[in-house]
């Protein structure tokens, strides 16, 4: 589910004149710093957010949501540190309020005390590159997998969720487990892969 | 089930439960172990937070969030006491997702009583809309976003955005975007009109629910047909592939359930620069088909007669080979 919301009026009517290229310019500003935080800031509000909703799409909604309320209410005056403290409060009311909604049978969650404490720890991570930089060495040394197997990581994490597991599966005529077992295993060699490119770049 | 003990491939096993819990994939027992190994293990908790953070990286990596900030301006030229006048109305809207329907702007209300004769004549449009939807004869669509211009991309640092808007109706794919290619492709090749067109990968699609100038949706009709035209450029490394249809989406993801009403495939002779298309959808007689695509067991058979089309445009080219479309346009070609 997408979300949006108008950053003005939309009944407003502006002069043709310089007001309106003064007032264009200040929410260009506004936009263009909430851009740069809210993309440093992404990672670890979803990281933060898994702690308490681990599924795909809840999970999706959840991190738009706090997008939103960060835009809205988010301190862009004050830095990418204050800005990412804000938003991983709000994170923390979000998946909490999310974790509510969902029924018990259908989804796997951590106890409250656990998934709180996980989300404490994704807080305090301190990772030795920005997320730029990370998802930028994922990405290459995603590009050096086979093709088969860049085709299973962008089925497991593109938009269509496990049901995309699950439709590969049945067209391969392997197991839901044998697809999950292949899929831990990418996940060691592209840790290990973007270890070594951040450590040593090429 | 899951087999004790268990290890990841570095010998973790709070990090191997961890894994299985995210996938889904653990039982009560395992979800036990793990929530007692993250209550009483510090370190075991900070690996699952790093392993978050990276499942976080990989999301970003694989299917990377959109942030999109479209702005639309309606300029008004009119008179005012007399004198030349210019009026801009300007909407700004902010979205978060994969994609959305953009947000009008809206016009003034009306006084009450022209709000009345208003509300008249669009129930008299919409019983006139509804006897055409109901009649024999076929719509005529109206592509919206036609030429991609509706988003400004000057504000996009890369040039480049997954969210194509009016064409990911049900489904979407990191294999299509949408791109100013002067700027993606380093000046070797520019839109053929305005700045920004639709780029495919193989594998990419682009999809839209048809409208007529009415916005109510084009129904199937037998006997009804179509031409599809637009201009296309590859990037030289084919064979290129153009698969279009009409279709009835029954169901999208993850439960899809998509008939074909009719399909062409246009086979693509690479050439430099941008080279018109053309594509004709003759809808038979017979409408009544099975699924030609699903993600679901059942296969039930449709008459899709009177139900809403769907023009889908895909790439099946070569792997890694890239198309360009731009200034897109489908008609109805009445004998």
């Amino acid at each position: 589910m997408a979300h949006s919301l108008s950053i003005a009026d939309p009944s407003d009517r502006l002069p043709a004149g310089g007001d309106t290229a003064v007032a264009a310019g200040e929410v260009a500003l506004r936009m263009q710093c909430f851009a740069e935080f809210w993309q440093g800031a992404r990672p670890s509000v979803r990281a933060y957010l898994a702690s308490f909703v681990p599924d795909g799409g809840i999970l999706d909604d959840c991190v738009q949501e706090v997008a939103l309320v960060a835009w809205k209410k988010g301190p862009l005056d004050k830095g990418s540190h204050d800005f990412l403290h804000h938003a991983l409060a709000c994170a923390r009311h979000i998946g909490m309020a999310a974790r509510r909604k969902i029924r018990a049978d259908r989804l796997n969650l951590l106890a409250p005390d656990v998934a709180g404490s996980l989300a404490d720890s994704v807080a305090t991570l301190d990772p030795v590159a920005g997320p730029s930089d990370r998802v930028l060495a994922l990405r290459q040394c995603i590009g050096r997998l086979s093709a088969d197997q860049q085709a299973l990581i962008r089925r497991r994490y593109g938009d269509e969720g496990s049901a995309a597991l699950a439709e590969e599966a049945r067209r391969s005529g392997k197991s839901i487990d044998t697809l999950y077992k292949r899929l831990e295993r990418l996940r060691g060699l592209l840790r290990d892969c973007v270890t070594r490119q951040l450590n040593h770049p090429e | 089930m899951n087999p004790a003990p268990l290890k990841s491939p570095d010998g973790d096993e709070a990090s191997a439960l961890f894994a299985r819990f995210l996938d889904q994939r653990l039982d009560d027992a395992g979800m036990q172990r793990l929530e007692q190994l993250l209550r009483d293990d510090p370190d075991a908790r900070g690996r699952c937070a790093e392993q978050l953070l990276f499942e976080a990286d990989l999301k970003d990596a694989v299917d990377p969030g959109e942030l999109e900030w479209l702005e639309t301006r309606q300029v008004v030229l009119g008179k005012k006491d007399g004198l030349p006048s210019l009026e801009i109305r300007r909407n700004q809207e902010l979205r978060v997702g994969p994609r959305a329907t953009p947000k009008a702007v809206e016009p003034p209300k009306p006084p009450a009583l022209r709000r009345y004769l208003w509300l008249g004549g669009a129930l008299a449009a919409a019983a006139a809309g509804w006897l055409w939807f109901r009649g024999p004869h076929p719509a005529a669509p109206v592509l919206k976003n036609p030429g991609f211009e509706t988003t400004d991309l000057s504000l996009n640092p890369t040039g480049n955005t997954y969210a194509l808007i009016e064409w990911q109706d049900y489904f979407s794919t990191p294999n299509a975007e949408l791109c100013e290619p002067g700027r993606v492709t380093g000046g070797k090749i520019f839109a053929k009109s305005g700045r920004n067109v639709a780029r495919l990968l193989t594998g990419g699609h682009l999809t839209q629910r048809l409208h007529d100038e009415n916005g109510m949706p084009v129904p199937a009709r037998s006997g009804a047909r179509y031409v599809l035209s637009g201009w296309l450029h590859t990037d030289g490394t084919g064979p290129h592939v153009l698969r279009t249809a009409l279709r009835v989406v029954a169901s999208g993801r993850p439960a899809m359930i998509q008939y074909e009403a009719v399909h062409q495939k246009l086979d693509i002779t690479p050439q430099p620069g941008w080279q018109p298309f053309l594509i004709e959808f003759n809808l038979p007689d017979d409408l009544q088909r099975t699924p030609s695509d699903v993600t679901v067991p059942e296969r039930p058979l449709l008459d899709l007669e009177g139900r809403e089309l769907t023009l889908s445009i895909d790439s099946r080219g070569h792997e890694g080979s890239v198309l360009y479309l731009d200034d897109l346009s489908l008609e109805r070609n009445d004998p």
